[in-house]
């Protein structure tokens, strides 16, 4: 509760500095995108932490350099979930190498892009940068999920040895 | 001769209109949580997020710290073997682990179900939220104490 009041706070006020998505000449006349961006240089610190509200261009809703479309994400991410339907109750009865990076890749992907879909719903838009530090946190771990099956037990071994104690 | 006037008006414009209004009304943003009475869809739908960023939480720390530390997997087993933890301790952990799996696992079928257009009726909700949390007790009863 204490966060979300926080985060209300925070998100106060009409001011704002997080200028990552600079919007495209052209797009919009210099007379709103002045109105839009305006910051005061005496609140600074605290306007890092404010939220962006809107309104967001249609360029800037779809953001630069993506590999696909947002829809095609979509339906990528649902089909690594309702694969996840049947890996998972599939690993209570199969268990080896081949199942290990089966049900690492697709938990640890499915989990990597529900957080990023949370991070990106509560906190991108206060703290910009904890998005790029939730890509260096995943691929540590994947690299640690990975090693994990090649060098040691494997991760549906190490679940039986941990449900046996 | 009046001439008719029209107002170019793009999806983008009425938008602004909208935040500046916002903006000038000084209207708080919108989840404005405070003011909902808690109900069951809410609930299940937090829950279902809370155990996911939990879960990834878990995931990730739990790789990272194991590639970070020295000894393999079976060494810190065997400490925690040696530790002779009594059952209640056990089963508590046990049920800690497994009632997120058993729980997102659930409640994702039902998200898969509204992703693709099924059971968004009111009643339909309430009974497969319902659903959803007694078989959830009956799994993570049977992972704790029968597996």
């Amino acid at each position: 509760m204490a966060s979300i009041a926080l985060l209300r706070t925070c998100s106060r006020g009409t001011q704002c500095l997080l200028l990552r998505v600079q919007s495209k000449a052209g797009v919009l006349s210099h007379e709103t995108a002045n109105k839009i961006f305006t910051t005061s240089s005496t609140m600074g610190a605290l306007d890092y932490f404010r939220a962006r509200r809107g309104p967001f261009t249609p360029e800037e809703k779809r953001g630069s350099g993506h590999l696909m479309m947002a829809s095609t994400h979509w339906k990528v991410e649902r089909v690594v979930a309702v694969a996840m339907v049947g890996i998972m109750p599939a690993c209570l009865f199969v268990q080896g190498p081949m199942m290990d990076h089966l049900l690492t890749t697709f938990v640890y992907l499915h989990g990597h892009w529900g957080m990023r879909g949370v991070l990106t719903d509560y906190l991108v838009k206060f703290v910009p940068w904890i998005q790029y530090l939730w890509y260096v946190i995943s691929i540590l771990g994947f690299a640690g999920l990975i090693n994990f099956n090649f060098n040691d037990v494997g991760i549906t071994k190490a679940i039986q040895m941990l449900w046996s104690i | 001769m009046a001439a008719l006037v029209r107002v170019a008006s793009t999806a983008y414009e009425e938008m602004r209109k909208y935040w500046d209004r916002n903006r000038q009304l000084q209207r708080p943003l919108s989840p404005f949580l405070t003011v909902y009475k808690p109900h069951l869809a809410m609930m299940t739908s937090l829950t279902h997020r809370v155990t996911g960023v939990a879960m990834q939480c878990a995931v990730a720390g739990v790789s990272i710290t194991l590639l970070a530390l020295p000894g393999d997997f079976t060494h810190y087993l065997e400490l925690v073997k040696n530790m002779a933890l009594g059952p209640v301790i056990i089963y508590g952990f046990k049920l800690i682990l497994a009632f997120p799996v058993t729980y997102h696992f659930l409640n994702g079928i039902r998200h898969l179900a509204w992703d693709a257009g099924v059971g968004f009726g009111l009643s339909t909700l309430y009974k497969t939220g319902y659903f959803v949390m007694g078989l959830t007790a009956l799994v993570t009863a049977y992972f704790v104490f029968v597996l």
